[in-house]
């Protein structure tokens, strides 16, 4: 081994124990290491950030470490036998399986829709050579960046984690069951519906209309209203779906293009229908009234005009709303060419479309 | 900025993907490569030009990331089988006029295995679900004229949960409608003849929103235009008989400015790096469009026409007639 491969050996081990601490956060930083540690002495230690649990990976360093890491991992996943039906594994196999640990955990962070790396750790979790607790520790840290926290497979790996922390009690486990009101695969106590929620609100602000973000989300929020775990009249779940409610409304004003939050109070709305309690939709009350200011004050925004046709509800509120503003907003269109018009108009024209098409 | 096609260029750019396996771009996309192979292969069928690829050696590469311990496809040598590479796989073979490569038994069994009670699809063994995946599966079964084995209302019904307000389909039910969901909820409904569980006019208004003023095609209300919405948003409006509904000449006009006129592919936006996927999907749009001297595509599959006509798998779709110049 030359000695720049002792260093990028050296190196890719480093950021593998790092990552594996694992950190509160994660930062891929751009360029590399010189320009975020200038002392060569320290930088040759460690070209790697590391500060009150917050972790910075120069780019350059991070591409090193993946190209170094691929072909450990093809040769611990083969070595390993893992991905094979094979339980075997003793003892002389622990260099293989710290490879395949690290190398998974490089590789995942480069470049987090790397199935088969995924699944490798899948693989570790269920055989206990990686620890669940810390696994959903390190999948947070990853969700912290930026490129990470839209990935799909990512929220998956949590959810699958998940499912193994808090499995339904009188579910069967080895039957993988995607999330339906009918089919919940885990449930989630109130503490950790916090986390949850906390980390997609991180996510969607690192990555606005994070769609799998939202997702999880909306997945998170029904594995809290398990049947048989809280009931729908309970005070925790009423307390948890009031509060979900309000901080999403809240969110949409200070997102006003963000319509991922708008379908997501639509789905809660659905779920309180289905939950058939007859205090929940008391919280839905003011979400009209929401939508019909916003829509005012930011009409270019059709965001917002989704919003009202979600939660749209014909009466007397309604009909003053067209007459005193969307009306005149529409009757302000002057080009010939629809598209030419102010956005704002635009919609409105299409609103009163779509209204016209409801009411026959 | 370029108003024609450069056909030669593009050819030139699929041709060389392969050169640069030492760069770091190469390593990061193999866990998709069966993808990048099928995107290529499709993108050079569509323009003409089939033989620009080695057939042996695409075959032998397809042929090389079976995975024997599940009975079907990876993205890679060595990469765990997954439906998305093995649909892929299973078009390529089929482009290729290799079919008998394929342990048909095998795979379906593979494909049948990975539905949900609920009925929807997971991706591969860990259980990722998404109707992407049950897209894949009823497309691969549809191919390997093994559609009868598959539990067609419990696939339907899965489906229909999926659907939203505003017509438009999820990854999975309760999920925000995004235009390549919808793409592959209708494609597969159009599969199972099954389009009367679409509420068509409010998912095709909701489709035909998605054209933003510079004539490109978004994925939801309010994000950025995306050449590849070209193909998900236009080929959901041919299924359901109403291209006409976007403007076309500009979105003409938008795919073709997304062209790098240098070194050849087709980007996301007008200025940004050009890729495989991009330029497949922009040469599928152009093609549903009308656009001259392409070859037909099937929207329900993404291949040429005739490939699927000659299997008998032609369903109702409309695209736009092919202009002469």
């Amino acid at each position: 081994m030359t000695d720049s491969d002792a260093s990028v050996s050296t190196c890719f081990r480093l950021l593998a124990s790092l990552l594996l601490k694992p950190p509160a956060t994660i930062e891929v930083l751009p360029g590399d290491a010189s320009i975020w540690i200038p002392d060569v002495a320290e930088r040759s230690r460690s070209p790697f950030l590391f500060m009150e649990n917050n972790l910075g990976v120069p780019e350059k360093e991070l591409r090193r470490s993946y190209l170094f890491a691929v072909p450990i991992f093809s040769a611990a996943r083969k070595a390993s036998g893992l991905h094979t039906l094979e339980n075997s594994c003793n003892h002389t196999m622990s260099s293989v399986i710290q490879d395949l640990i690290d190398s998974s955990a490089v590789l995942i962070l480069m470049n987090p829709a790397h199935q088969t790396a995924l699944n490798a750790r899948k693989q570790l979790i269920v055989r206990n050579f990686v620890n669940v607790g810390k696994e959903l520790k390190f999948t947070a840290a990853l969700l912290s960046s930026r490129h990470c926290c839209k990935q799909g497979e990512l929220w998956y790996h949590r959810r699958w984690l998940l499912r193994r922390i808090y499995p339904i009690p009188s579910f069967p486990q080895w039957l993988i069951s995607d999330v339906v009101p009918d089919s919940p695969n885990f449930y989630l106590p109130p503490n950790d519906l916090s986390v949850e929620i906390n980390l997609v609100t991180r996510a969607c602000e690192l990555y606005p209309r994070n769609y799998f973000g939202w997702t999880h989300r909306t997945i998170c929020i029904q594995s809290a209203l398990v049947p048989g775990v809280h009931s729908t009249t309970s005070d925790v779940f009423t307390e948890i779906f009031a509060k979900e409610i309000v901080s999403v409304m809240q969110w949409i004003e200070s997102h006003i293009s963000d319509y991922s939050a708008v379908h997501h109070l639509k789905t809660l709305a659905r779920l309180t229908e289905d939950a058939e309690s007859a205090f929940l939709p008391d919280n839905l009350l003011p979400v009209f009234g929401h939508a019909l200011t916003l829509v005012r004050a930011f009409p270019e925004h059709e965001t917002l005009w989704q919003y009202l046709r979600v939660f749209w509800d014909e009466g007397d509120v309604a009909t003053e709303f067209v007459a005193s503003f969307v009306l005149p907003l529409q009757s302000t269109r002057t080009a010939e060419q629809e598209n030419e018009s102010p956005r704002g108009v635009q919609h409105a024209c299409h609103f009163l479309e779509w209204r016209n098409q409801r009411l026959k | 900025m370029s108003t024609s096609l450069v056909v030669p260029l593009h050819v030139a750019y699929i041709r060389a993907l392969g050169d640069s396996k030492n760069e770091l771009s190469y390593h990061l996309s193999a866990h998709l490569r069966m993808n990048a192979v099928y995107w290529g292969l499709t993108a050079l069928l569509v323009m003409g030009h089939k033989d620009a690829l080695d057939r042996d050696e695409m075959i032998d590469f397809v042929m090389s990331c079976w995975d024997e311990e599940a009975g079907a496809f990876g993205a890679h040598p060595d990469h765990d089988a997954h439906l998305l590479s093995t649909l892929s796989a299973i078009q390529i073979l089929l482009m290729q006029n290799a079919l008998n490569r394929v342990d048909v038994d095998r795979v379906v069994k593979f494909i049948l295995s990975l539905q949900q009670p609920s009925g929807i699809f997971a991706g591969d063994a860990f259980g990722e679900t998404d109707t992407r995946f049950l897209y894949c599966a009823v497309n691969a079964l549809s191919l390997l004229g093994k559609l009868d084995e598959l539990d067609v209302e419990k696939t339907v019904a899965y489906i229909r949960r999926c659907k939203n307000f505003d017509g438009g389909f999820g990854a999975v039910a309760g999920a925000e409608s995004h235009a390549a969901q919808v793409f592959v909820c209708v494609a597969a409904l159009a599969i199972l003849d099954r389009l009367d569980e679409v509420d068509q006019p409010t998912l095709c208004w909701w489709l035909s929103e998605r054209q933003l003023p510079n004539g490109g095609l978004n994925g939801r209300p309010e994000k950025l235009e995306d050449v590849c919405y070209s193909f998900w948003v236009l080929s959901a409006l041919s299924i359901l008989g109403k291209l006409t509904w976007i403007d076309s000449s500009k979105l003409e006009a938008f795919i073709l400015s997304a062209q790098d006129t240098e070194s050849g592919g087709i980007a996301d936006r007008p200025g940004d790096m050009p890729d495989v996927f991009h330029t497949l999907f922009g040469l599928a749009g152009l093609s549903l469009l009308g656009y001259p001297a392409l070859v037909d595509l099937d929207p329900v599959y993404c291949m040429p026409a005739s490939i699927i006509e000659n299997l008998g798998l032609r369903k109702g779709w409309k695209a736009l007639q092919r202009r002469t110049s």
